[in-house]
């Protein structure tokens, strides 16, 4: 009996848990690169283990035209690596600049990674002759010249990422392994903009928010019920 | 009961609202010349690892955290409005000293200061001393000189600025070039249509127009704002829409604390 009252309770506090994902979601609904995080599930294994899993949503935004050069998305698989404080971070979100000293960093300030280590362009003087482009195998290319080609990797399960804000994600305990060609595109010009879909995110609410007012009623009538219990012991 | 998801749904109101800001700055500039739209960008805020369950029914009443942590995100930032160079269209006007760029690049003007800034306004003028100035006064650089006898001026998709004077003998009196940059994002509005070089743009590569993509100059086009009127209402119907969208989260959430508030009957 008292038992119900608490499974009742933890999906009150699962709801709230949910409740806040749904709003982040709908808070990043603009954010460049941003990946929608699914309803979280806690599954028990044979032990009595139990063991969180979140799905995330990997699939690609809209790609935006920019027409700025430096602004890259990926279309397909893989992710950019970034390099900032807490190591080598993978990004969706390819809207680089030029940093004081020349690197291709993030809006953050953050370098982007290459085959060849961070890239640097300061070297490479545009002129008439010599433009700057990026194609869709990633290479950089000033004029004739192969300057870098921009690292698309990933790691083998992309559901065990951790966000790090940014649109970055991490994940110390995996390798990050290069994405084979052919299964992405490097689109210069372009940015992914986030795949929230706010009609999905509103059902979703409406969802937790009816379930929550279910999981309440069964607290009371539990409640009610402990009541009645009262009147049996009663001489 | 947390508050987050309250905050959550703020901070994305809040990047709505300079979201409309940017929309409302594009709509005003429909018919500034040479005017490039702008785009709000956003990214998400921190993460935090909250344990997913802190009521177990071992030992009831007591909260004990269990282990199993799970990511929240905590809302969104506006991190920065960048410019979108997208070429706007070129009207006619038949002002012999309206330009007009056809592709990629600026004109580099010289304000009175001696700064060199950069503009895709065209809208050239000639001063006493017959040079060509841009309507807020800033000298085209390298200066070119028309001079006072001039019977008619042209100047070709490459730039070479010929003068055909009252005597009906041609003169080439220099010509315009063209700069680009390397991030093009990356450069100031100064206002006035006015663009300056930064760290981020990289420095200003000057070239003859219509050559190894550097923009055609038009004579007797200008070049017109870049923003789709369309485009900027449905951007401004989808911002609505989200602002919309998170205070439905922050009512939602406002009632599911009324639900728990009426858990205990009595």
């Amino acid at each position: 009996m008292v038992k119900g009252i608490y499974t009742a309770a933890r999906g009150l506090e699962y709801r709230l848990k949910n409740i806040e994902t749904v709003a982040n979601n709908l808070a990043n609904v603009n954010s460049t690169g941003y990946k929608r995080e699914g309803e979280f599930q806690q599954l028990v294994d044979k032990m009595g283990q139990t063991e969180v899993r979140q799905v995330r949503d990997y699939s690609n935004g809209n790609f935006v035209n920019t027409n700025s050069p430096l602004d890259l998305a990926i279309k397909g698989e893989g992710f950019f690596e970034i390099k900032t404080e807490n190591g080598i971070e993978l990004s969706r979100n390819g809207k680089f600049t030029l940093s004081e000293d020349g690197y291709l960093v993030n809006s953050s300030g953050d370098k982007v990674m290459g085959e060849r280590g961070e890239i640097n362009l300061t070297s490479y003087q545009l002129n008439e002759n010599k433009t700057l482009q990026i194609d869709r195998n990633g290479e950089i290319r000033v004029g004739d010249e192969v300057v870098d080609i921009i690292k698309v990797s990933t790691v083998a399960s992309t559901q065990d990422l951790s966000k790090t804000g940014g649109s970055n994600f991490i994940d110390e305990s995996q390798e990050y392994v290069s994405v084979e060609e052919g299964k992405f595109e490097v689109m210069s010009g372009y940015v992914e903009e986030s795949n929230v879909n706010p009609i999905i995110e509103m059902q979703r609410m409406i969802e937790i928010n009816k379930d929550y007012e279910a999981a309440q009623k069964i607290i009371n009538t539990i409640d009610s019920s402990l009541d009645r219990l009262k009147e049996i012991g009663r001489v | 009961m947390s508050t987050r998801s309250l905050r959550t749904a703020a901070s994305g109101m809040y990047a709505q609202q300079i979201n409309i800001e940017v929309i409302s700055n594009n709509i005003a500039n429909l018919s500034t010349t040479g005017f490039k739209k702008n785009k709000a960008e956003f990214q998400d805020l921190m993460y935090q690892d909250v344990a997913v369950n802190p009521i177990t029914t071992k030992t009831p009443g007591i909260k004990e955290v269990s282990s199993d942590t799970l990511q929240i995100g905590t809302g969104v930032q506006p991190t920065s409005s960048q410019k979108i160079f997208l070429q706007g269209d070129l009207t006619s006007t038949g002002n012999t000293y309206d330009l007009g760029i056809n592709g990629d690049g600026f004109f580099q003007v010289k304000k009175p200061d001696g700064s060199l800034v950069y503009t895709r306004d065209g809208t050239f003028k000639l001063n006493a001393d017959g040079k060509l100035v841009t309507s807020n006064g800033c000298f085209l650089e390298p200066e070119i000189v028309i001079g006072s006898d001039a019977a008619s001026v042209t100047i070709s998709k490459d730039g070479v600025v010929e003068v055909v004077d009252s005597a009906g003998k041609t003169t080439e009196v220099g010509d315009i070039q063209v700069a680009r940059f390397m991030n093009p994002g990356g450069l100031t509005s100064l206002g006035d249509n006015l663009y300056a070089e930064t760290t981020y743009s990289g420095t200003a590569v000057l070239g003859t127009a219509g050559a190894n993509g550097f923009g055609e100059i038009q004579q007797g086009y200008l070049e017109s704002s870049n923003v789709d009127i369309v485009e900027e209402m449905v951007a401004m119907i989808a911002a609505q829409r989200s602002y919309e969208v998170n205070s439905k989260t922050v009512q939602t959430v406002e009632n599911m604390m009324s639900i728990a508030n009426n858990l205990k009957r009595t």
